[in-house]
């Protein structure tokens, strides 16, 4: 045994044990915040957030300490490098905020659009059951069954030779998604509409509403939270909508899916990663009210 | 993203021999689960000996048992694995030595060290796991074995440990898991375990993401696989009234 060859390495040790308490503090404090919030995750009412938590833990706690290491090694520069690699002029606002702002705009005329056509059709078929309703209803599937391109092409060749001047019009737009995803918020209204008793309706004309009162009062408001959960489909289908914004979008339009498809085709992946996390970002928190929205549908 | 993805890449030829890609990773999955196993029957043995040690009425013996834990529980597994890797063979009698350093190819000799390591590393974590599931028994339960006549071994065999082990099965699973991930460390000492045979996919076929994403499902499946296992054992074994079962 001879420890004499320890002494010069001293110093060097000394830094390693310094380097060790360092990373050991940053662990402790890390793991102390991030897993305080991850047990307040799972402790949640919230089944969603629980079970992002629970799968955090069980994948963290399956693979070895080196692995997570490895995996952090050599997937967070490559992930960072990709992001950075555009420069930071891609994130730059001027260049997707027009994009987002149209999206929205169109995303929320949509829904509101279609949710508008829906409502009196959903109305026919569940209070005024006829063939007619029963048709009406019917023939929006029809389009719901066809390709979008479809779709989009019949709207372009129906407006050049019936109506020019509507062509490449947001107008036109708007009718298109309406057609397109009519069939979403049907479905929901036409549920809502079905759990509202059309007694209650009567029970408020006889004690003296009219009937356009006892309908805006009574059922109205009862089937609100299901029209609100169709426009919000309508919402998320238009926010992803290619195909028909492509063809019959006024000159100059820009949404994050065009702009996404046209940085993409020109093989710019970097350039079209900010379009694509602001659809993640636009979709995220609809996704979550719908789907707090069928748990309580579904009683749960 | 410039990277190509290519899943195919684990059967492709290695370029050594015959074997695919797939092939080393069965193969160092077979390493991984011996030192699994081979560590957790000496962890499991020795630890439940030093856990009856800690609860002995006898202050020497009880002694031992800490500080073999807090010595085995406070110097990290990398630095044991050196130790018993590196050091402990230099300190064998020369026959032995010998036997160790010439007789045995380095693969074996490899992984003795890591066996003979990780079951001491993880026999003073079961240790305490044993000591806590005996300490959490009723006090009466021992008295009451020995109003009726039974000797201090024949209490542990047949009254405390029997419970004692219900008890402490969920956090036995966490430490059997944690063996099976601890293994991994082998790959630094040149066994070639999943680990390791996941980094010499990624240098080979240079497809990194992929060699490291198929590790990663191996041990996440094997390691859950074992936890649903283990929860069924539970249930299977679990004294009513005594301990919740699965989480409940």
């Amino acid at each position: 045994m001879d420890f004499s060859g320890i002494i010069p390495a001293i110093p060097g040790m000394w830094n390693g044990m310094v380097m060790t308490l360092q990373l050991m503090v940053m662990g402790v404090v890390g793991g102390i915040v991030l897993g305080t919030i991850l047990a307040l995750m799972r402790l949640s009412s919230s089944k969603l957030l629980s079970r992002i938590a629970g799968a955090y833990v069980n994948y963290f706690r399956s693979i070895p300490l080196l692995l997570v290491i490895t995996w952090f090694y050599l997937a967070v520069p490559f992930v960072l490098r990709w992001i950075i690699a555009g420069g930071p002029e891609i994130w730059a606002a001027d260049e997707f905020l027009p994009a987002l702002l149209q999206t929205l705009m169109y995303g929320l005329a949509g829904a509101l659009a279609t949710t508008v056509v829906a409502f009196p059709m959903a109305y026919l078929a569940v209070r005024h059951p006829s063939w007619f309703s029963k048709a009406l209803e019917l023939s929006n599937y029809i389009t719901s069954s066809l390709p979008g391109i479809v779709v989009g092409l019949a709207f372009v060749t129906v407006s050049i030779k019936a109506a020019p001047d509507l062509y490449q019009t947001s107008a036109l737009l708007v009718a298109a998604y309406v057609l397109l995803f009519l069939p979403r918020a049907l479905v929901n209204i036409r549920s809502g509409l079905a759990q509202a008793p059309k007694e209650l309706d009567e029970a408020a004309q006889a004690l003296g509403k009219t009937p356009l009162l006892a309908f805006l009062r009574v059922t109205l408001r009862l089937t609100a939270p299901a029209a609100a959960g169709g426009a919000a489909l309508v919402f998320l289908a238009i926010v992803n909508e290619l195909t028909a914004t492509l063809l019959l979008s006024p000159n100059g339009t820009r949404t994050l899916a065009t702009e996404f498809w046209s940085k993409s085709s020109e093989i710019d992946y970097a350039g079209a990663a900010p379009y694509a996390l602001l659809m993640i970002l636009i979709s995220a928190p609809m996704t979550y009210l719908l789907f707090q929205q069928s748990k309580k549908a579904a009683g749960q | 993203m410039n990277y190509n993805w290519d899943w195919g890449v684990f059967f492709k030829s290695t370029g050594v021999g015959s074997e695919t890609y797939l092939d080393w990773y069965i193969t160092g999955l077979g390493w991984t689960i011996a030192i699994a196993v081979a560590a957790w029957i000496i962890a499991l043995i020795l630890g439940s000996v030093l856990g009856v040690m800690r609860t002995v009425p006898n202050r020497i013996v009880s002694s031992i048992a800490t500080i073999y834990v807090e010595i085995f529980r406070n110097v990290p597994l990398l630095v044991q694995l050196f130790i018993w890797y590196f050091l402990v063979p230099d300190l064998l009698p020369e026959n032995l030595q010998e036997w160790y350093k010439q007789d045995l190819n380095p693969t074996t000799s490899a992984f003795l060290s890591v066996v003979v390591c990780l079951g001491l590393f993880t026999a003073a974590r079961v240790c305490e796991q044993v000591r806590t599931g005996i300490q959490a028994l009723p006090p009466g339960q021992e008295s009451a074995a020995r109003a009726m006549g039974f000797k201090l071994p024949q209490i542990y065999w047949n009254v405390l440990l029997p419970q004692a082990y219900r008890i402490i099965i969920p956090p036995l699973t966490s430490e059997f898991l944690n063996v099976f991930k601890n293994s991994s460390v082998a790959s630094l000492i040149g066994l070639m375990e999943l680990l390791a045979q996941t980094k010499q996919t990624a240098e080979f076929s240079a497809n990194l993401f992929e060699a490291f994403t198929l590790a990663t499902l191996i041990y996440f499946t094997l390691n859950m696989s074992l936890m649903l296992l283990m929860r069924l054992v539970e249930k299977k074994v679990a004294v009513p009234g005594l301990i919740s079962v699965g989480g409940k």
